[in-house]
């Protein structure tokens, strides 16, 4: 049969059934009217020849039905029949449908959410025409880094023969643009010529780089704005095309504006709002000459050649970047090369995946707790539908028909539920991807959710999923309705093992809050420790960047700009203290290695006990930052340059050099040159609870020429952030026209700092929150109807002499009984989350013994009131009215 | 009721071709055509000769259009489309081979077997 015939026949089936339903009944009715005129003619009575017309037909249902099944309409048929009986049945009660929806709602929509999340992370292509040949080629290198040097990108840009075109990027460049008289910082991108046109992207005025702008260094100060950039400096002039504007102190022309949805190649990363050609480097990267084959910043993209696949281009590159090793040993840091296609984001993804799976888990755990829950109710719901399905059987349904019915109706809740469902996913997705809207340096990331086609698809699949598991067994218990029994009006051992099953489903949910609540506990924990132990206070402290080196500073000029900003904010009024650390972040990612030894001792190499971590700080900066000293003093302005070296360490290096004593006075080699120990500090460093204590040896940053840009802490009374435009005023004083960045209250730097754990923080507590709600009405559920169906025994009792309260611990305790195994075998679930945990965990063990005490003490609690409520109404009962109700 | 024989499985639809066959009918139409041509001989349950109608329409086999009875009732009349006239030459040639090799089968003597 063809698509189009079975549509056909399905539409006949929905929309016209009740046309061809009479047609059929006309029909048969003219058959038998025909035949009683006959058989009148032969001398029977009208009555009687009708009766025997009738008789000699046979089954007229049974025909009827066969008639439905030969004209192959039945299957729908029987389908729109049972969604016009479901939707009927569910309109019946709309309590149920309510709660059952929104239930389901919630579950789905926690899992659509993190698929969007994912597929945004990972399978998402970027903003270009026909983007599915769009490759990354990555290239780790043995320091870590991903990035390509120039030189390298040209001479891969030179011999490929796989790739049609490859486009070099540096899409998280800080460039600095003066425009009405403001300078503000801007992420913008230096990307070669090509790179608009491998991507197929259109001006939306002006034009893009052409290849000759691109081709000497330095000479062709070019820009291209993004639409937003534009609208905000120039309120949408087009005349702006052939202005001049200054970008990191460089006049720069403009020669064009990007369309209003183009926002770069880095889904997840900073979007780009203005762009310079790759000639231009050098205006917008400082670090290292960027023309050199050692300094690496930039990122390739390529669009793969006809006829040729990705493993082919990864051979070749992998080819050529052996044979530039010849030319020089800067090119020999390469690990390997990679050639992916350009979906999600790039870089180093392993992050992410640990995030998703573990989001992926709660979601998970929360679709069962809530299938579990709706199927409870449902079986609950079977119950009082018994004697529907015993006519329905004694009617001469069959089992399956009845079990098909059942999850007809499972299944329209489950769409239905589904579709509020991926209404409420477009908001929770946002509240997901809002957490990567900042990152730990205060810059804005775009992370694009909402719905795709892929997401849609994966909304309808989970919902069937849902649909089956919260449907199935009911469907099979309810339809398994024994006639004798249900006509009889006490099914009590069919009672009974439907309270055993939802019971067991009551049971499941409890578990799963356990280990959700313990997961939670943690996470929570772990946040409030990370205060505590960090030994650090950054409340009332604002982090901020000073950078002279975007604008070519030289070292005397950028660090009498430091020393100066400096002192004249420490003059501000509402300012306690002010220091000053090297680029490197103040309390996050003091990650610059440094080897060190003591005076007399080889270095040996790979052993990571002489690894330090090397942090240059200016005077004031514990005091700032309120991390206590064990001994010794802080440095003084008298440390500067000529004047002897010093050090001061933490605790854990302390106790590296001498456990014994604190090494006080005790000289140490620190990249091959000598410091005297002249304080010791607490370990203050935020870590999470499975990396080691970090030794960190401080060093004085005004003894170390070679450092010019600057991070800032300032400590104020009062509202860090209400104090920024003040100390704003103050450097602008000092030099307008210096880079000032990642200004901000130095917690949010923090909190940026562990986004991760606060996302699995806030979806798990949302997740354990929900999970108990729901098994707390399970549970409530389950007691309830048990009161229900219990009322003659309770009857008994009483009239037995048993008192109300006893009644009443009777059934709370059935409900901790529940409880109790609930958190026995979520103890068990729990200690897998915990191990899954541990990453995520900040300064708290993963088997936090208080943690499982608390969440088992709130499971008891909450099974205690729910389990109380519903008994009490069982004190109520009326012996004699109990006794008689039969 | 011993002179009539239940039909044979699978042979009501040749039956309902070879009625249909002679010019559109109705479904009691139909049933009479039956009995007239098996001279009465063949018992249907009447009622079974509408899954069976339902089945050869949706086969292509038959076509049905609404239109009048001889007694001025609305009545739905079968005809044979032409994949049904092509079936029931087949049916027939099979079933005419299947008859006669019974036949002969059944009244073989001892001596030819």
């Amino acid at each position: 049969m063809s698509v189009w015939r079975a549509l056909r026949t399905a539409w006949t089936a929905l929309f016209q059934h009740s046309r061809s339903e009479s047609e059929l009944e006309e029909e048969l009715r003219l058959h038998i009217a025909d035949r009683a005129d006959d058989l009148e003619r032969f001398g029977l009575t009208r009555a009687e020849a009708e009766r025997r017309a009738r008789l000699e037909f046979g089954g007229y249902e049974k025909f009827k039905e066969e008639c439905r099944e030969a004209t192959g309409t039945h299957f729908f048929e029987i389908l729109a029949q049972d969604i016009r009986f479901g939707l009927r049945m569910l309109r019946k009660s709309p309590g149920f449908t309510a709660i059952a929806l929104t239930t389901i709602a919630l579950g789905v929509a926690a899992n659509v959410s993190v698929f969007d999340f994912a597929d945004a992370l990972f399978l998402r292509n970027v903003a270009a025409k026909d983007a599915s040949r769009l490759v990354r080629i990555d290239a780790p290198r043995k320091d870590g880094g991903d990035f390509f040097s120039y030189p390298e990108y040209a001479y891969l840009k030179d011999h490929t023969k796989t790739l049609e075109s490859v486009a070099a990027h540096y899409s998280t460049a800080p460039l600095y643009v003066t425009a009405n008289g403001e300078t503000g910082e801007i992420q913008g991108a230096v990307v070669s010529a090509n790179y608009f046109t491998m991507l197929g992207v259109q001006p939306f005025l002006g034009r893009f780089f052409t290849a000759d702008e691109d081709s000497v260094p330095d000479r062709d100060a070019v820009a291209i704005l993004g639409y937003g950039l534009w609208q905000r400096i120039s309120g949408g002039d087009p005349k702006i095309v052939g202005k001049l504007l200054k970008i990191n102190g460089r006049e720069c022309e403009v020669v064009g504006i990007a369309p209003p949805d183009f926002q770069g190649v880095e889904p997840g990363g900073t979007p780009n709002e203005i762009w310079i050609p790759s000639m231009m480097i050098r205006t917008g990267y400082r670090y290292c000459d960027a023309f050199d084959p050692g300094c690496t910043m930039f990122r390739l993209m390529a669009r793969v050649a006809p006829g040729k696949s990705d493993p082919e281009a990864q051979a070749e590159i992998g080819t050529l970047m052996q044979q530039l090793r010849q030319y020089s040993a800067a090119f020999d840091e390469h690990l390997g090369v990679s050639v992916k296609p350009a979906k999600g984001i790039s870089g180093d993804r392993s992050y992410f995946v640990l995030l998703s799976q573990l989001l992926a888990a709660i979601a998970g755990l929360l679709l069962v707790v809530v299938c579990a829950n709706v199927g409870g109710v449902m079986i609950a719901r079977g119950a009082s539908r018994k004697a529907e399905m015993a006519i329905r059987l004694t009617l001469g349904a069959g089992r399956g028909r009845l079990v098909r019915q059942l999850l007809t109706e499972s299944l329209i809740l489950a769409l239905t539920g589904g579709a509020f469902g991926v209404l409420l996913s477009m908001w929770s997705s946002r509240f997901l991807a809002d957490f990567y809207s900042v990152d730990d340096e205060g810059y804005a990331h775009l992370l694009n959710v909402g719905l795709n086609g892929r997401v849609l698809g994966y909304s309808i699949g989970i919902a069937l999923v849902a649909g089956l598991l919260f449907g199935l067994l009911p469907a099979w218990q309810t339809s398994g309705t024994d006639l004798n029994q249900a006509l009889k009006t006490s099914g009590s051992a069919r009672a009974a093992a439907r309270s055993k099953t939802r019971t067991a489903l009551v049971t499941m949910q409890l578990a799963l809050s356990l280990a959700l609540l313990v997961g939670a506990g943690l996470l929570v924990m772990s946040g409030r420790t990370l205060e505590a132990r960090s030994n650090l206070d950054v409340r009332h402290v604002v982090g901020l960047r000073l950078r002279p080196e975007l604008l070519h500073y030289r070292a005397q000029q950028a660090r009498a700009f430091d020393a100066e900003v400096a002192q004249r904010l420490g003059e501000v009024p509402g300012v306690e203290s002010v220091s000053l650390a090297k680029a490197q972040g103040l309390v996050w990612h003091a990650n610059i290695p440094a080897a060190m030894k003591l005076p007399g001792e080889k270095y040996a190499p790979n052993t990571s006990e002489l690894i330090v971590r090397d942090k240059p700080i200016g005077p004031n900066y514990f005091a700032t930052l309120r991390i206590p000293f064990i001994a010794g003093r802080d440095f003084a302005d008298a440390d500067r340059a000529g004047s002897p070296a010093v050090v001061i360490v933490n605790e854990t290096l302390a106790r590296r050099i001498s456990q014994s004593a604190l090494p006080l006075g005790q000289t140490v080699i620190l990249d091959d040159k000598a410091y005297q120990i002249v304080g010791v500090v607490t370990d203050a460093e935020i870590r999470s609870a499975i990396d080691p204590p970090v030794a960190v040896a401080y060093r004085a940053f005004w003894q170390d020429d070679s450092l010019l840009d600057a991070r800032l802490c300032v400590r104020v009374s009062g509202d860090p952030a209400a104090a920024i435009p003040s100390l704003r005023a103050a450097i602008a004083h000092v030099n307008p026209n210096i880079p000032v960045t990642e200004t901000m209250p130095l917690s949010d730097q923090v909190r940026g700092a562990y986004t991760d754990t606060r996302v699995a923080g806030a979806v798990l507590s949302t997740a354990a929150a929900l999970t108990l709600v729901l098994s707390a009405v399970g549970l409530y559920g389950v007691i309830a109807y048990d009161v229900n169906q219990r009322q003659r025994e309770i009857g008994i009792r009483m009239a037995l002499g048993a008192q109300r309260i006893e009644v009443v611990r009777l059934l709370v305790r059935q409900g901790l009984f529940a409880t109790s195994i609930g958190v026995a075998s979520g103890t068990a679930l729990a200690l897998i989350t915990c191990r899954l945990l541990s990453t995520w965990l900040f300064g708290v063990q993963p088997y936090d013994a208080s943690v499982f005490l608390a969440a088992a003490t709130v499971l008891f609690v909450t099974a205690v009131a729910a389990s109380y409520i519903p008994a009490r109404r069982a004190m109520r009962v009326d012996p004699m009215v109990a006794l008689r109700y039969e | 009721m011993s002179d009539q024989a239940q039909i044979l499985p699978g042979t009501l639809d040749l039956l309902i071709l070879k009625a249909v066959s002679l010019g559109p009918l109705h479904g009691y139409g139909i049933l009479l055509r039956i009995e007239q041509i098996s001279r009465g001989a063949l018992l249907i349950e009447q009622g079974a000769l509408y899954p069976a109608l339902f089945r050869l329409v949706r086969q292509g086999l038959l076509k049905a259009n609404w239109g009048t009875s001889e007694n001025n009732r609305r009545a739905k009349f079968y005809e044979l489309t032409a994949a049904g006239r092509k079936r029931l030459r087949e049916e027939l040639d099979g079933w005419n081979r299947l008859a006669t090799a019974i036949g002969a089968a059944l009244s073989a003597k001892p001596e030819e077997a």
